[in-house]
């Protein structure tokens, strides 16, 4: 194993998301809804890509999933764990990376992962293994003992993901995990990617960028505001599309190529 | 118990942030008896010159009166020199700084002196130029103890003792026992400062926790771990109350070792001494409990409905200036005063701060204001905990 851990296999979905909702009230009462019944399944091993603009609700449903915010209605089970019901159990068996680090500044590495296997209720002597293992693997003996506000931005993306793996998560979700990285950084993440792929465990990979979810995903599932447009592979993406170009392909998907009679239409008849 | 480790990990980023250590341990316990000293010494040094100057009086009429005015003539110790003047240009002179008080006969005075009457002296003087105060009260000390010279020897030449028109002397003899006047006036400092440093002793770090957490990206991470809301709610607020009851402390702590290390600096405040009891310590350590844990609920209410820190920095300027205004007010309040003052928040663990440092024993006062803190820090801590678990307020970017 690459990162040390262990994955079981299952045969059935380790994520199934089911008619999610989520809306939000505003000041003047009105109500916006930012999720609207997405439904979708990924399954063991699979890197599952969820494309959209920005403000599709990208952002929101991995949140949910996250359990970081509460569904307005509809549920997803995590690994057999309801983020309804156990949200506790879910949040043991996911690991979260975003675009931006989100470490202490002023801790080192070390502390910082520290910190985090604690708080995932790890004995010491387990975090310290842990940290051994994805230290040497990440190569970040060099600086695990700076304080964080002096690394770069690949260093910190690095310690980032250290801890999104130190407990070594079934489920990993990925938010636009290359936003703001230098080509580096951004390598480091994609190769991480395969690399948690090779061993089993399954992802959840949220980005706008076309070419990284074709060079990634398995499968995908494009949202434009808030509604589910289009799930399948590249291929039968592009078949049903009839696009081209991956431009093409991403405009048709969320009904914005209007000159093409293989737009897909928005579910909800949404215009633009 | 993971509130512990959240805890643990926020007073670990406390110790290294210099600004948090500077405002916790430094500000309270050094920088504030410094500017004490530094604010007594240089009252002190004020005084002495001012008493020193020699002070430019101006005299209208003086010279009228021939006797007076020789009885009247000032010696360098006096430190005064008179000018001849016009009553015309009395006041315009002093408001012109050219005078600093002015001694003012009546037309009658010669008359008056050659019939042995009283002369209506009048000394006058600008309130609002200090160094013209200064002059009139000395113009004013001087005129009646040349006065009392002038009567003793009208007494003797007439063939009476001088004692006969002083039938008692009066001595100023200051009760010991309960310090000096730096009791006093700590009674009038402490409890302002005290309460404002268990409010804004945890302000860096209650900023930090939640404000700069969302600010920084790392509220999210920490979001997806399994710690529930409630625990995380509940180390942040141990962390930002223990950062302000350690700074209230110290700030006890920084007004007294003056008065046991006995430093020059502080004589002026200090040559009285001290007489705390243990009793009176206690208490003052006792009320500062309450005060931090609403403090902290009160900051923390805040750094969660913040987006980031400079908008928590905008929300907390009105709510220092509350704060300022209550436990200033109880510089001006006499310590044993209305009990239903003791239910305002603040100002009543103020007053019972004042009272303690002046040996006043109020149940009564006590009970309500220890009271009346504790339900105002339960609804403030309530109150931080709700905001806390709204996802609307928490996310907020």
């Amino acid at each position: 194993m690459l990162f040390g851990g262990t994955i079981q296999i299952r045969e059935y979905g380790m994520i199934v998301v089911d008619a999610l909702v989520k809306e939000y009230t505003g000041p003047k009462k009105q109500v916006t809804r930012a999720v609207d019944g997405v439904s979708f399944t990924a399954h063991q091993g699979e890197i599952f890509g969820l494309l959209g603009p920005n403000g599709a609700g990208k952002t929101t449903v991995l949140r949910i999933l996250a359990t970081i915010l509460q569904p307005t209605s509809g549920t997803a089970i995590i690994d057999g764990s309801d983020i309804r019901e156990d949200p506790l159990a879910v949040r043991r068996k996911i690991g979260f990376l975003t675009g931006a680090a989100g470490l202490y500044d002023r801790l080192t590495p070390i502390q910082n992962l520290m910190y985090f296997g604690r708080l995932h209720a790890m004995p010491e002597d387990l975090i310290k293994r842990r940290i051994d293992i994805l230290v040497d693997k990440l190569d970040i003996g060099r600086y695990a003992s700076r304080t964080c506000d002096k690394l770069s931005t690949g260093e910190k993306q690095r310690v980032a993901i250290a801890r999104a793996m130190l407990h070594d998560p079934r489920v990993l979700y990925f938010d636009e995990p290359t936003s703001g990285l230098d080509v580096l950084a951004a390598r480091t993440v994609m190769n991480f990617l395969r690399e948690c792929r090779a061993e089993g465990r399954t992802i959840l990979f949220s980005s706008h960028i076309m070419a990284e979810v074709e060079a990634l995903c398995d499968r995908l599932t494009v949202i434009h505001r808030g509604v589910v447009t289009a799930t399948g592979t590249i291929p039968e993406l592009r078949e049903r599309t009839g696009a081209t170009t991956l431009e093409q392909l991403f405009l048709r998907c969320i009904g914005e190529d209007h000159d093409s009679p293989m737009n897909i239409p928005h579910p909800k008849g949404i215009a633009k | 118990m993971s509130w512990k480790v959240v805890f643990a990990k926020e007073f670990t980023e406390v110790m290294r942030d210099k600004r948090m250590r500077f405002q916790i341990f430094i500000s309270p316990l050094i920088i504030t008896p410094l500017i004490l000293a530094g604010i007594g010494t240089m009252a002190k040094r004020e005084a002495k010159e001012s008493q020193a100057r020699t002070a430019v009086v101006a005299t209208v009429r003086l010279e009228s009166a021939l006797k007076l005015a020789t009885a009247l003539e000032p010696t360098e110790k006096d430190a005064m020199r008179f000018v001849q003047t016009d009553e015309a240009s009395v006041e315009s002179g002093i408001r012109a700084r050219k005078f600093d008080a002015a001694i003012v006969l009546p037309e009658d005075a010669a008359e008056r002196e050659l019939n042995d009457q009283t002369i209506p002296v009048q000394v006058r003087f600008d309130m609002s130029n200090e160094d013209s105060r200064v002059s009139g009260n000395k113009v004013s000390d001087f005129l009646k103890l040349r006065s009392e010279n002038i009567g003793a020897a009208r007494l003797m030449e007439a063939g009476f003792s001088q004692q006969l028109a002083k039938p008692i002397d009066v001595g100023d003899v200051p009760v010991k026992g309960n310090g000096g006047r730096g009791v006093l006036m700590m009674s009038m400092m402490l409890p302002y400062m005290l309460v404002l440093y268990a409010v804004i002793g945890g302000l860096f770090v209650a900023n930090d926790s939640v404000a700069g957490e969302k600010e920084r990206g790392t509220l999210e991470s920490l979001l997806v771990t399994p710690i529930s809301r409630e625990e995380l709610a509940r180390g942040k607020f141990a962390a930002v109350a223990a950062a302000a009851l350690v700074s209230g402390i110290l700030s006890l702590v920084g007004m007294l070792w003056p008065f046991y290390v006995k430093l020059s600096a502080f004589s002026w405040m200090t040559e009285g001494g001290a007489a705390f009891t243990g009793f009176q310590i206690a208490s003052m350590a006792l009320v500062l409990v309450p005060l931090s844990a609403m403090g902290a609920g009160i900051l923390l209410t805040i750094s969660t409905i913040a987006r980031n820190q400079k908008e928590a920095q905008t929300w907390l300027g009105p709510v220092m200036m509350v704060v300022s205004v209550l436990s200033m007010m109880s510089m001006m309040m006499r310590p044993n005063t209305s009990v239903f003052v003791a239910a305002v928040p603040m100002l009543g663990p103020a007053l019972v701060l004042k009272q303690a440092l002046q040996s006043i024993i109020n149940p009564v006062f006590i009970g309500i204001a220890a009271g009346t803190s504790v339900v105002y820090a339960v609804l403030a801590v309530w109150l931080a905990a709700r905001m806390f678990m709204k996802e609307s307020v928490l996310l907020r970017t």
